[in-house]
């Protein structure tokens, strides 16, 4: 499993690393149990500050993916995040719709992508 | 030359068998070996396209006359001991010539980084493997108490029993040895370089191969320094078991097994890295957008090494002067 960051990516760096971990965890690469690598680990091999990763992880834990424990290491909790309102898991996608209607796609292309997006996200996950 | 004892003749053959395995080293590795990864680079560093139609011959042709200095000094050496009859320094012959060659070899990668390698392309992004790398999965710290163990049993045998004859280089060398490459394979296993966005999988699988290759090259260098200064402790810190004649050929026999899987080891592992890495970018030949990507062992410094080794060094000298 890898986690990919770009610095011409627009999202700061912890958020890349949320962000792909919870893609991870959604796609079934990274199933519950599983053990994350320390933050060290992480921040050495790509040489970023420790704190850069340790917010990614607490933000993964605030968000219920992730515990962290003194001596047994990060784990995977769940595929599922912490309740949360229906408003609050809609506004990412409706920022996302947003940008691709402001950047001139149509709607069957945009459910299009849609469908594109979650069949390989779905395909990922069944095939574990 | 009749005059040799049959230790002498144990020496000289394990000469001919290192001589052997340099002049295979040449052929079949070191000879070609900044093409291991394909015409777009020269050792570790990135090479631009053509660089082998023009700058690169040089630089090749540089290599190679540099390689063939190093195994012509040695060859004469060699020559100059056996002809003056001084086989005694055959020992010192073995440990000189891979010094010497290492230092060279070293030094020649670390010049090469610094003039076309010393600005390697930028990425802007880079990977990161989410698997785990625990100490306890790659070093055996029972296998490092063992080690730790005979080396106390070792000095507590030459300080309180070893008489006269004791020659304090062996054991201090062979606890250097030992000891400073602990730190190593902890480093070894702690660090990574960054992996490139393209291929990553093969690239971690590679990185992978070749973190367990040197923690293995190292530990098999241990265990046969550790032989080695336990053979050397039991032979001078007891004096019975000069008078044990099987003893002391048990003693040799373990060694050169030993030494002879350390060979293997060596020439087996490389291949297999080479062909794995054939077409793979060298860690050493770019910079993550984060961290600039170290030459030589996976995330090792080579002035962490170079300290090492310039303490190896040093301290042969200082027992040799």
């Amino acid at each position: 499993m890898f986690l990919t960051v770009d610095t011409n990516d627009k999202r700061p760096l912890y958020q890349q690393i949320v962000d792909g971990v919870k893609a991870l965890i959604a796609r079934g690469d990274l199933r519950e149990g599983a053990t994350l690598p320390s933050v060290r680990q992480v921040a050495g091999d790509l040489g970023v500050n420790l704190n850069t990763i340790a917010v990614a992880y607490r933000r993964l834990q605030e968000e219920g993916f992730l515990s962290i424990r003194h001596g047994t290491g990060t784990i995977v909790l769940s595929r599922r995040a912490r309740a949360v309102e229906e408003d609050e898991l809609r506004q990412p996608l409706r920022t996302a719709l947003t940008q691709l209607i402001l950047a001139g796609r149509s709607d069957r292309e945009i459910i299009t992508a849609v469908q594109q997006e979650l069949e390989f996200i779905n395909q990922k996950g069944d095939s574990r | 030359m009749s005059g040799h004892s049959t230790g002498d003749w144990l020496l000289l053959l394990v000469t001919a068998l290192i001589v052997i395995i340099f002049v295979f080293y040449l052929v079949r590795r070191f000879w070609n070996y900044p093409l291991d990864h394909g015409p777009g680079f020269f050792l570790d560093a990135e090479v631009a396209p053509g660089f082998y139609s023009g700058e690169g011959v040089r630089w090749l042709k540089r290599y190679r006359t540099i390689l063939l200095a190093e195994y012509l000094i040695g060859a004469v050496a060699l020559a100059a001991i056996l002809v003056s009859d001084r086989w005694s320094l055959l020992p010192f012959w073995q440990v000189g010539a891979a010094v010497f060659f290492t230092a060279i070899f070293f030094g020649f990668t670390v010049y090469t980084r610094a003039t076309f390698g010393a600005n390697p392309p930028v990425r802007t992004s880079a990977v990161v493997s989410l698997e785990t790398r625990r100490l306890c999965d790659y070093i055996s710290w029972p296998a490092e108490s063992l080690m730790a163990a005979i080396i106390a049993v070792c000095w507590a045998l030459l300080l309180t029993h070893g008489y006269a004859q004791v020659q304090w280089m062996w054991p201090v060398l062979c606890t250097y040895i030992i000891v400073g490459l602990l730190p190593f394979k902890i480093v070894v296993v702690r660090n990574s370089p960054p992996l490139p966005s393209e291929r990553a999988e093969e690239h971690y699988r590679w990185a992978d191969a070749q973190r367990g290759y040197w923690l293995r090259r190292m530990d098999f260098f241990r265990w046969f320094s550790i032989v080695i200064l336990a053979g050397y402790a039991l032979l001078h810190g007891w004096p019975a078991a000069n008078h044990i004649v099987w003893l002391r050929w048990l003693v040799i026999g373990i060694e050169l097994a030993v030494w002879l899987v350390l060979v293997g080891i060596l020439i087996r592992g490389s291949g297999r890295l080479a062909a794995m890495g054939r077409d793979l970018r060298p860690a050493g030949s770019w910079s993550g957008p984060f961290r600039r990507a170290t030459l030589m062992m996976p995330g090792v410094s080579p002035w962490l090494f170079g300290a090492w080794f310039g303490g190896l060094v040093l301290l042969i000298v200082f027992f040799r002067r």
